[in-house]
């Protein structure tokens, strides 16, 4: 698993890629955190490149989302692959945060 | 193949899927709904089933034909089946929502049967994914 963070036009994007498993989910815990408390209003989550996530990501996921609420911001997830999707529906999570295509979207819902 | 408890092995079991997926061209649904049934299974299993701190043996058998993936993984551990805990909340707002419990809700959601069976002093877990769902 890979993970990579970079800002454009106030919003922060953490791009994933690999496998996101229980032994690298605290590699994306660790990173999701520190973007969360960074202060940012603005966080997508681009899992294009993922291949799949354990319980482990989406806990990670959902404590940065928990974090972000906190601090009024607000947190987008893009680009998830069947699998991916299947995963954040059957946890319920697309109630929790929004799913979007791609980051194009992603940024366009901000606005919205 | 057998892994010891020790959480670095879930990757070298992932492998061997990998090894089993690519060998019998299953597809990449199949490959990554499986690894992640066995991802959360041996985690569980590594983290909860041992009382004591010694190396236990975790048994994975893989097979597939043409109707379904099968998975059976056996351990010596605490008799547990992870099946008969109650749903995970997957409904309440943001502020309330549990941070775990999602891991065995993955499993069940992502496979097509489970079941558990305790057989001579072992757990015995089977995971069925069919094909073309």
């Amino acid at each position: 698993m890979e993970i990579k963070t970079s800002e454009a036009g106030g919003v922060t994007f953490v791009h994933m890629s690999g496998r996101l498993t229980s032994a690298t989910s605290g590699q994306a815990y660790d990173e999701l955190v520190r973007v969360a408390q960074s202060g940012t209003k603005k966080l997508v989550v681009n899992v294009s490149d993922l291949d799949f996530i354990a319980s482990s990501g989406l806990r990670s996921i959902l404590v940065a989302a928990k974090m972000l609420k906190g601090s009024r911001g607000e947190i987008r997830i893009c680009g998830a692959n069947d699998t991916v999707k299947k995963i954040f529906e059957t946890s319920g999570f697309d109630s929790l945060i929004r799913l979007c295509a791609d980051e194009n979207e992603a940024v366009a819902s901000f606005e919205a | 193949m057998r892994l010891k408890n020790d959480l670095g092995e879930i990757d070298r079991c992932l492998s061997r899927l990998d090894e089993f997926c690519t060998r019998f061209a299953l597809p990449a649904e199949i490959h990554r709904a499986v690894a992640v049934a066995l991802d959360e299974l041996l985690s569980n299993i590594i983290s909860y089933a041992f009382r004591d701190d010694d190396e236990h043996l975790i048994e994975v058998e893989m097979a597939a034909d043409q109707e379904q993936f099968r998975a059976i993984v056996r351990d010596d551990g605490v008799e547990f089946d992870p099946f008969t805990r109650p749903p995970a909340d997957i409904t309440s707002d943001i502020e309330s929502r549990p941070i775990g419990g999602l891991g065995i809700h993955l499993v069940r959601a992502l496979m097509d049967d489970v079941s558990h069976r305790r057989v001579d002093g072992k757990n015995v877990i089977i995971l069925i994914k069919r094909m073309g769902k």
